[in-house]
Formats: C-alpha cells, sequence, structure tokens
C-alpha cells in the first residue's frame, strides 16, 4: 500500500473533523514557520471579529434593553419618548475618537459587563430624557431622588436582575447618609402604594420641566409647590378607610394640575355625582392642564367616577380622558394594611396648555 | 386645509422617527482618544482627576468623559459624581 492509498483510506475510515486535525498538525511539524505565521494572520482574524462582535453585543444588549425600559415608561406615563442608540465614538476605521462639544460620553465596559452598561445607560437616560429640565424647577435632593427611585422603580418591572447592580452602584451609597434623600424616599414609597408616582407625580414633574416661567425665577415657589404635592399624595396613601379628615382636592399653581379624590362611599351610595361635578369644573375654569381622580377601583366605585367624568364632559367638552389607570394598591383598615386597587383617571384640558407663562398670569390667579 | 393635514403629517412622522443618541465609547478605545487629545502620559501618571471629587481616575473607575470649554473633564464611578454629573448636564441644557 503507498502513501496516498494510506491517506485515502485514512480519509474515509476517520471523521473529517480528524482528518483536518490531522492534516493541521502534519502541516505544523513540517513547516514551523508557515504555521507561525499563517497561525499570526488567523489569529488576528479572529481577535477583529471578537472585538468587532464585542461592540455590536453592547450595543445591541444595551439598546434592545434601554427601549424596553423605554417602552414601559410610556406604559406609566402620558408621553412618547425617542427611540434610544447607542453611538460610539470611534470612527468607521476606528482610527479616530469623535466627539462633540458639552455631550458626555459613556465609557462601556466589555460584554461580561452588560448588566453594569446598561444600568449606567438607564439612569443616565432617565435623568437627562424623564427629568430633562427640572433642575431650574425642582430642589437638588428632589431631583436626585426622583431619578433613583424611577430607575430603581423601572428596573424591577423591566430587569429585575439588574436591580442589585443598580443598588449597590448608585442608590445605597447615594441616599445610606443621605437624610433628606432617605426622608423623599419614604413619601415616594408611600406614593407608589396607591400607585401615583409614574402617572401623577413623574408626569407632573416632567411637565413642569418643559414650562418656562418668563419675567422672574420661581425655583423656591415651585419647590415648595412640589413639596405639597408629595405631602398630598402621602396623606392620601396614608389615609384609613373611612377618614374625611383627609383633603380630597390639591391644586397645583406652577405644576398646572388638580388631583380630586372620589372615594366616599356615603356620596356614592346616594350617587350623589352633582357635587363632584360641580367642583372638578370649577377647576377646569381655573385653566389647569391636568386633572386626576382618583378613586377606589371597586366596579360601583368605578362606575360612579366614570358617571363624574361624563357629566363633567357634558359641561366641559374640550376635557380629554388621557388615560384611565387600574392598580394594584393598599389601604389602612383599622391601622392594618389591606389590598386594594384603585382607579385613576386622567384627564387633560388641551385649551388650558402652556408653556409661556407670565407674572401677570399668576398674579391674575392669585387674586382670583 | 389639506395641504396643512400633510403638514401635520409629516410632523407627527418626524415625531415618531425621533432619535436619541447615547454617545459611548469602548473601554479598549480610551488610550486612543486619550493619545488623540494628548492626555495619554498624563492619564498614565495618575494626573487626570474626577472633575467632581478630584479622585484620581483609574481604567477602573472611569465613567464618563465631558468635553467642555476645549477641555476633557474626567467623571468618576462615585455614585456623588455621577449624581453631581447628571445634575451638572441638566443645568447645562437650560
Amino acid at each position: 500500500m503507498n502513501m496516498w492509498t494510506f491517506l485515502l483510506a485514512l480519509t474515509l475510515a476517520l471523521p473529517i473533523s480528524v482528518v483536518v486535525l490531522l492534516a493541521i498538525g502534519a502541516f505544523i511539524y513540517r513547516h514551523p514557520d508557515d504555521a507561525k505565521k499563517w497561525g499570526a494572520i488567523l489569529g488576528s482574524w479572529i481577535t477583529y471579529f471578537y472585538e468587532k462582535f464585542d461592540y455590536i453585543t453592547i450595543k445591541w444588549e444595551t439598546e434592545g434593553r434601554l427601549n424596553i425600559f423605554v417602552k414601559n415608561l410610556e406604559s406609566n406615563i402620558i408621553r412618547t419618548f425617542p427611540t434610544v442608540h447607542l453611538q460610539w465614538a470611534t470612527s468607521q476605521d476606528k482610527e479616530e475618537v469623535l466627539w462633540e462639544e458639552g455631550r458626555v460620553i459613556l465609557v462601556m465596559r466589555d460584554r461580561k459587563h452588560k448588566g453594569r452598561n446598561f444600568v449606567h445607560a438607564a439612569y443616565l437616560f432617565t435623568s437627562t430624557t424623564l427629568l430633562q429640565n427640572t433642575s431650574f424647577h425642582i430642589s437638588k435632593k428632589q431631583k436626585s431622588s426622583l431619578e433613583l427611585f424611577a430607575t430603581k422603580k423601572i428596573l424591577e418591572d423591566v430587569y429585575k436582575g439588574l436591580v442589585l447592580q443598580f443598588m449597590s452602584d448608585y442608590f445605597t451609597p447615594r441616599v445610606q447618609s443621605d437624610t433628606d434623600l432617605k426622608q423623599l424616599i419614604t413619601k415616594y414609597v408611600a406614593i407608589e402604594r396607591i400607585g401615583a408616582f409614574f402617572p401623577i407625580l413623574i408626569q407632573e414633574i416632567h411637565c413642569l420641566g418643559n414650562k418656562i416661567f418668563l419675567e422672574e425665577t420661581r425655583k423656591d415657589e415651585t419647590i415648595a409647590e412640589v413639596k405639597e404635592l408629595l405631602d398630598f399624595l402621602v396623606e392620601f396613601s396614608d389615609r384609613r378607610v373611612g377618614d374625611t379628615t383627609v383633603p380630597n382636592t390639591f391644586v397645583g399653581q406652577f405644576t398646572r394640575c388638580a388631583i380630586r379624590i372620589v372615594a366616599s362611599k356615603a356620596v356614592r351610595e346616594r350617587g350623589e355625582i352633582e357635587g363632584h361635578k360641580n367642583e372638578l369644573l370649577d377647576l377646569v375654569k381655573r385653566s389647569l392642564e391636568n386633572i386626576y381622580i382618583v378613586g377606589s377601583d371597586q366596579y360601583e366605585n368605578r362606575r360612579f367616577v366614570d358617571n363624574v367624568v361624563s357629566a363633567l364632559q357634558q359641561d366641559a367638552p374640550q376635557l380629554q380622558v388621557r388615560k384611565t389607570y387600574r392598580f394594584k394598591g393598599k389601604i389602612k383598615v383599622e391601622d392594618k394594611w389591606k389590598n386594594t386597587d384603585t382607579y385613576l383617571v386622567h384627564l387633560h384640558n388641551p385649551d388650558a396648555e402652556e408653556y409661556l407663562l407670565t407674572k401677570d398670569k399668576f398674579d391674575k390667579e392669585s387674586d382670583n | 386645509m389639506e395641504r396643512q393635514g400633510e403638514g401635520f403629517r409629516v410632523i407627527l412622522e418626524i415625531m415618531d422617527e425621533r432619535e436619541q443618541n447615547i454617545d459611548a465609547i469602548h473601554e479598549r478605545d480610551l488610550d486612543k482618544l486619550l493619545k488623540q487629545e494628548g492626555l495619554l502620559d498624563a492619564f498614565q501618571k495618575g494626573e487626570i482627576f474626577c472633575k467632581f471629587c478630584k479622585t484620581k481616575i483609574t481604567r477602573e473607575n472611569i465613567y464618563s468623559i465631558l468635553p467642555e470649554s476645549g477641555a476633557f473633564n474626567f467623571i468618576c464611578q462615585k455614585s456623588e459624581c455621577v449624581g453631581n454629573l447628571l445634575e451638572h448636564i441638566d443645568n447645562k441644557t437650560l
């Protein structure tokens, strides 16, 4: 048997992978220097593709997750957000790093740290998009606490596995030693208990960020109003069933919103929608952009709220029902927390939409 | 009227196609940027500090870079510094 016959027999007898390996082994043995040269070329190709793959994986992973994060936000507040893209600062041939004055460049780690990369990008997104421009109207602590709590909440809904990363990187170090932040977070926990964190609080803070008070800075007043809004929502979330001492209406002069609680069992059972309707109509006349009606999600109460809204819309046809929410919450029954569901109707008055607010307007409203 | 409707349609389409870019650099390209901007030596000597807490910036603790007023600011990953950066960006956009 000659060598070629032997090789042919071997090829037919062994699996192809073994044959290839044997051939490579034979080549390395007979031509060690050529083998090194080809090995280096092959190695550089593998490295090139591996690195390229790393960039693509990080980009897709972060973009995909961020856009799910954004969609989740959109289901909780009335606003559409842009599609997020991760843009590498390196040029196509990677020879040059491109940057733009005033734009933050995030440093992304390799794909082993995909959770960390995403958490960094999500936190940046919450701050720069969801709470964009709000620094001018709310305090530092209010803004930081909202960014932290909002990001944590969305991560809990979308990527529970990354909450720990966010807690250890940002939340805990910031909040642990800061009494003010702790107090604000405590309020958000209470507000979230009735499901109002995103649909009311964040919605209104976001709207506030887009307003400009033309003649003078109103920061002290807007900070105070946000505090009042928080206190109102906290007081409502802490109420006991049947407690009629808790205020049932909040009106924001700067946020230009009103919140009305419709929860009295006695009024509902008597079917008296007129009282609620008339008081809401007074709010509409005050040119408020958003009116939130909150109550129990029990069937009878929900129907009662819907009847109030229908009656209101007959007298104020410009009002639009922007969205209705039904969410799980808790209420105190004889000092014990009991699960309950909440119903929220978000009414919007397009005629009252204003972004540029003058001093005259506020003075006129104060006189009223 | 029809023309106005067309105008609204175009605006809505533009709104739908809005995109937001997050600028990023891979840690692997960090040296390239530093070299390009003449900062590699300073970085290697440990002479680059966090804009907010003045901690030495290293490959391990760098969070982001902010080119601003002709200079490069570096921010470390301490949660307080990231918080300060977010506030800084928000103030700058006003």
